[in-house]
């Protein structure tokens, strides 16, 4: 296969990128003077993909299906698992399956190619067994049961679970113990068949390597496949409201916290114009409530938040929403505060001087990010799958100013939102 | 006095017990400092030293609240600085981190800019009548509060701190890093005031310094706290063979998941030679998809998710961790100490070893990949009394045969058992 060349002068990077003949795109990411070499070999398929058509047949799976398929890709044929091999050859080896891709990688500082060589193997030759399948069931029910014990997770869950009435983002990505027990090896085969397609998977690999080392093992590993990549996503008919206004929950935690999620309608984009809402999403975030932001600083002084505030974003072409979280006291009074700080920034809108502040901070810590080679290649995986570039970044920051941020906070912040709460079991 | 030396990774500085060590590195994009002050865990001094770090993050005299702070910060493109306090052994570490980017990409001044922002973040505090700004203090007061209450949140870290508050109870290690709630409201302002002056002005003090910063003028910036009169190190602060009694404790928060954790002593000082067999021993025995544990509780017996063995090198100790059903932690129980059984019997496959040294070294040549990392290394290297680069702890972890392993295994003793469910 052959590579085309990006350099990027303001980063001080290069990229290569092929597209191998089984329509596998690779990318290489070359990291001169770094030990670690690092690969991630991703499939766009996640926990949310449990419905979908193939031809006119509308497919139902069990959910944590993606997650369950993922532990069980590391079994190898004939016995062992793919950690065995990876130790022979000192990588270490792990996988994540998030809402919408799943990821196996390695990292390692010596004989990359054998690592390499290892990953693609295993990743396209799966072996279930309804011994093997038996037997990750009593592990992942454990890891089920540890997160039921995890207060963040379970709020941040529930917030997903109230603002959305049939999207499958609100379902746990490890499913339920019920749900996986119906999980069985023809299932997986089916699925895998299905969604670890060539066409929808990517490589990235990052490091001090010889790049064409790389493509001869996806030549030797990955085959194309005789009928090219077909599914069909289910459309889920969502309404523009919220399940529920509010959720409340009772764990054992030292005090109340809370997650208020906002839900766009407005879904549907790819490429810059999704890196671009990304991108608009996270400025604003930071202007109202990072430490450097005078709303933050003002609800800090009234205590009505702590150090444990802050917010995150979930995205993709089907969902797009924003969350505050933290612990308060009295969580009516914290939310009523941040919704009237939020009212208020929509009159005043942002100044000039302040968003360039933030485009160069926010620039640099980008930069900064190509320090550490996993988190560029994780980041780089899941925007890819939306047709995002590694580079896109750097053309969209001069573009925003304070007026398309005052527009995109108005579609942030509106109507439909839920408050997520948590509160100490009363002793 | 000051004298320069070579040193792993690079060079030392050493001025009046304050240490510099420079690591020069090109590969990334920014240059990193941290400032690591040791003072003694002591219940008298904890809180205060936990609280006192947080206080610099909040103003100075010329950045006088959160919000000019950071907004100086991002002027920097988007530098960062950072506080930790920790414990090494029964010493109490309070760090000041910071990273900004290489003047390649951002401009020429940024190295004097960030020099200056340095030095006023940690030596011009905001002092109001002989004390920090009350209204810092009364803020950090409640935020501390809320964090050591909110301990009990994750549960995992719960479980091995209560593990290790049992395991040394009565011995200073037994403090909580971030100090007690009960002593915040007899701390005034004042007495912050005193406690950063003292811990400026006396206490060990080792700095690192990576990534192509221009040392002359680093030393230019910090003269005068270089040129304190620092004390030394304490001797004998680190490694405390005396635990107390064996113990065991169960407790219930109503968990889905039951979690236990295990202390055991291991009888080796952290400057001993036999310290890298038991290194080895640890990821053939649980830290790793290799080991023993991951192997066999997991992998063939399905009891849980999670199960790991961690070393405490300068305390001597090495602690088991595991969630699974609380119907079955007996069964946990024994299949872990039947693993430690094995090591002990010398039932260790030379595959078990290969791949436990691979996984060791696969770690440590990626340590000079992060400058924190990095730094971090070096530090337990010299709080240990043997400070050696990574290539030289290769060499020792390479030599070792299942002999050394097995010796080791030998004085591994179960001391504390911590269980909540």
């Amino acid at each position: 296969m052959q590579f085309q060349k990006k350099v990027e002068e303001r980063l001080g990077e290069t990229l290569y990128f092929g597209t191998h003949e089984s329509g596998l795109d690779v990318f290489v990411l070359p990291k001169k003077g770094f030990s670690k070499k690092y690969a991630i070999y991703s499939v766009k398929y996640g926990s949310i993909d449990t419905s979908y058509l193939i031809g006119d047949q509308e497919i139902n799976d069990p959910m944590g299906i993606a997650h369950f398929l993922e532990h069980k890709l590391f079994e190898l044929p004939g016995g062992g698992n793919a950690f065995d091999l990876f130790s022979k050859t000192g990588g270490n080896a792990n996988a994540f399956t998030s809402h919408d891709m799943t990821g196996y990688l390695f990292s390692c500082s010596e004989h990359f190619n054998e690592n390499l060589d290892v990953l693609l193997s295993y990743v396209n030759e799966p072996y279930f067994t309804v011994e093997n399948v038996a037997k990750e069931q009593g592990i992942i029910a454990q890891e089920i049961k540890m997160y039921d014990d995890d207060p963040e997770w379970r709020l941040f869950n529930n917030a997903l679970e109230a603002l959305y009435h049939t999207n499958p983002v609100r379902n746990d990505i490890a499913g339920t113990v019920e749900s996986i027990a119906q999980i069985n090896q023809d299932l997986l085969y089916q699925i895998y068949n299905t969604f670890y397609h060539p066409e929808n998977m990517v490589l990235f690999v990052a490091g001090d390597v010889d790049i064409s080392d790389v493509a001869n093992l996806v030549d030797k590993n990955v085959k194309k496949k005789e009928i090219p990549f077909s599914v069909v996503r289910k459309q889920y008919a969502e309404p523009d409201c919220v399940k529920q206004k509010r959720i409340v929950k009772e764990m054992s935690v030292s005090q109340p916290s809370f997650i208020l999620g906002f839900k766009e309608n407005h879904v549907g984009l790819t490429g810059k114009e999704l890196l671009r809402k990304n991108m608009e999403t996270g400025l604003i975030l930071k202007m109202l409530f990072s430490q450097s932001a005078p709303l933050y600083n003002k609800l800090y002084q009234q205590g009505l938040i702590n150090d444990t505030f802050g917010f995150d974003c979930l995205n993709s072409d089907t969902y797009f929403a924003t969350f505050l979280n933290g612990e308060a006291k009295d969580i009516d009074k914290t939310v009523e505060a941040v919704l009237l700080g939020i009212e208020s920034a929509k009159q005043e809108g942002f100044r000039k001087e302040d968003v360039e502040r933030y485009k160069k901070a926010a620039i640099g810590r980008q930069i900064r990010a190509y320090d550490s080679i996993e988190a560029v290649a994780n980041q780089f995986s899941s925007n890819y799958f939306y047709g995002i570039g590694a580079f896109d970044f750097l053309e969209i920051y001069p573009t925003i100013t304070e007026e398309i941020l005052l527009r995109r906070m108005q579609e942030i912040f509106n109507e439909h939102y839920a408050v997520s709460e948590m509160h100490p079991v009363a002793k | 006095m000051i004298a320069t030396i070579p040193a792993p990774g690079g060079f030392k500085r050493i001025q009046n017990n304050a240490e510099i060590y420079v690591l020069p590195a090109d590969k990334f994009k920014t240059f990193s400092v941290s400032f690591h002050f040791f003072t003694e865990l002591h219940e008298n001094t904890v809180t205060k030293n936990a609280l006192f770090p947080f206080l610099l993050k909040l103003g100075s005299e010329k950045y006088p609240d959160m919000l000019s702070v950071n907004q100086k910060l991002q002027e920097l493109y988007g530098g960062v600085f950072d506080v930790r306090v920790a414990k090494r052994g029964d010493l109490h570490l309070l760090s000041f981190v910071f990273e900004f980017l290489r003047p390649e990409y951002s401009d020429a001044e940024q190295m004097e800019n960030c020099l200056g922002f340095m030095k006023e973040m940690l030596t011009n505090p905001l002092v109001k009548d002989g004390g920090f700004s009350e209204e810092f203090v009364n803020r950090e007061k409640e935020n501390l509060t809320d964090y050591i209450n909110g301990i009990i949140n994750d549960k995992r870290e719960y479980t091995n701190l209560r593990l290790v508050e049992e395991m040394f109870r009565g011995d200073s290690y037994a403090l909580y890093e971030y100090g007690k709630v009960a002593d915040l409201e007899h701390i005034s302002a004042k007495d912050l005031y005193e406690s950063y002056r003292e811990v400026m002005k006396t206490a060990p003090l080792k700095i690192f310094i990576s990534g192509n910063l221009e040392e002359e003028r680093f030393f230019d910036t910090f003269s005068a706290l270089l040129e304190e009169e620092r004390k030394p190190l304490p001797q004998n602060a680190i490694y405390d063979k005396n635990l107390s009694v064996p113990n065991k404790v169960e407790e219930n928060e109503n968990l889905v998941q039951g979690k236990f954790a295990l202390g055991f002593q291991t009888g080796i000082a952290p400057d001993a030679e036999d310290y890298y067999a038991l290194n080895l021993l640890n990821s053939v025995f649980g830290s790793g998809p290799h080991s023993k544990l991951f192997m066999n509780v997991r992998e063939k017996m399905s009891l849980c998710y999670y199960v790991y063995s961690r070393l405490n090198r300068l305390k001597g100790t090495m602690q088991v961790g595991i969630g699974t059903d609380k119907e079955n932690f007996k069964k946990a129980y024994d299949a872990i100490l039947e693993q430690l059984e094995l090591c002990k019997k010398g039932e260790i496959s030379d595959e078990e070893i290969a791949f436990s040294k691979k996984f060791i070294v696969g770690i440590l040549k990626q340590t000079a990949d992060n400058q924190h990392n990095l730094a971090d290394f070096y530090l337990t290297g010299i709080l240990a009394g043997r400070p050696l680069s990574p290539e030289e702890y290769i060499e020792k972890i390479e030599a070792l045969t299942k002999e050394d392993l097995v010796r080791v295994a030998q004085d591994i003793t179960l001391q504390t058992e911590y269980y909540l469910s």
